[in-house]
């Protein structure tokens, strides 16, 4: 049968694993898109906040970070989902986890940016 | 169909890949096609599979409301426009998911459910909602 699935990088090679399995691979890419998402409207909020705290350099730098870690994060779960699904094809293990370091480093980042802001508004 | 629904909810969150033991088939309870005697039957990965998409489209659409209202408010209808464009790819993404689940069998002859086009237009509907975010971060006050 003619196979025309794409991305022709993952459905190329290997054989279709249980279906569940491929399911549960993608509501995980869904939820790194929530996750992504999450972090693109803390940017929108912190925005909408900027009439409010200064100084307004600093407020850029959070809102910035954050629109940087959601376009990161989404781009990274479809990477993790072409990793995982390949690896499921093929027998192999499934690939290590380290999209998720990235996403924690983002947060913690944002984190540090939104208590010096907060810092430096109440000054 | 009896006894599915009570049989997916005890299989619990991860129950697509751990339940096997459970089904048997001593009571002769519903197999799907792509069964193997495996518990919960395949209905069920599919059906939360549906939902996350509307859950994921529908997140979509309200985070582009969001940033298309505050670009709006701020005069910058060029992230507005783009952000409305994600909403419709959301939306885009509820319709498929939606008509996917409905049918109960995303695959093509029982093999692997094959990723729905709009996974990648969803992927890229996000990072252009985090540029248009940034476009309007920026450019409020750092533009000519």
């Amino acid at each position: 049968m003619d196979d025309r699935r794409r991305p022709r990088s993952v459905y190329g090679s290997g054989r279709d694993p249980d279906p569940r399995f491929s399911l549960a691979n993608e509501r995980t890419l869904l939820a790194w898109l929530r996750t992504a998402l999450g972090l693109v409207v803390t940017g929108v909020a912190v925005i909408a906040l900027t009439e409010f705290v200064e100084p307004l350099w600093l407020v850029d730098v959070v809102a910035g970070t954050a629109f940087v870690a959601g376009a990161t994060t989404a781009l990274v779960g479809w990477r993790q989902w072409v990793r995982a699904e390949r690896a499921m094809r093929r027998g192999q293990p499934l690939p290590s986890p380290i999209g998720g370091v990235v996403v924690l480093a983002a947060i913690l980042l944002l984190a540090l940016f939104g208590a010096v802001a907060l810092l430096a508004a109440g000054r | 169909m009896n006894g599915a629904g009570g049989g997916g909810a005890g299989g619990g969150p991860d129950g697509e890949s751990g339940g096997g033991a459970a089904g048997g088939g001593a009571g002769g309870g519903p197999v799907g096609e792509w069964g193997s005697g495996d518990w919960p039957p395949p209905g069920l990965p599919v059906e939360r599979t549906g939902l996350a998409w509307a859950r994921t489209g529908l997140t979509v659409c309200a985070v582009a409301l969001a940033l298309s209202r505050v670009a709006d408010l701020r005069d910058r209808p060029g992230p507005a426009v783009v952000a409305l464009l994600a909403a419709s790819v959301g939306l885009a993404a509820v319709v498929v998911g939606g008509v996917r689940a409905s049918s109960r069998h995303p695959t093509r002859g029982g093999g692997a459910p094959v990723l729905p086009w709009t996974a990648r237009w969803l992927v890229g509907a996000v990072v252009i909602l985090a540029l248009a975010g940034a476009w309007l971060a920026v450019g409020q006050r750092w533009a000519p």
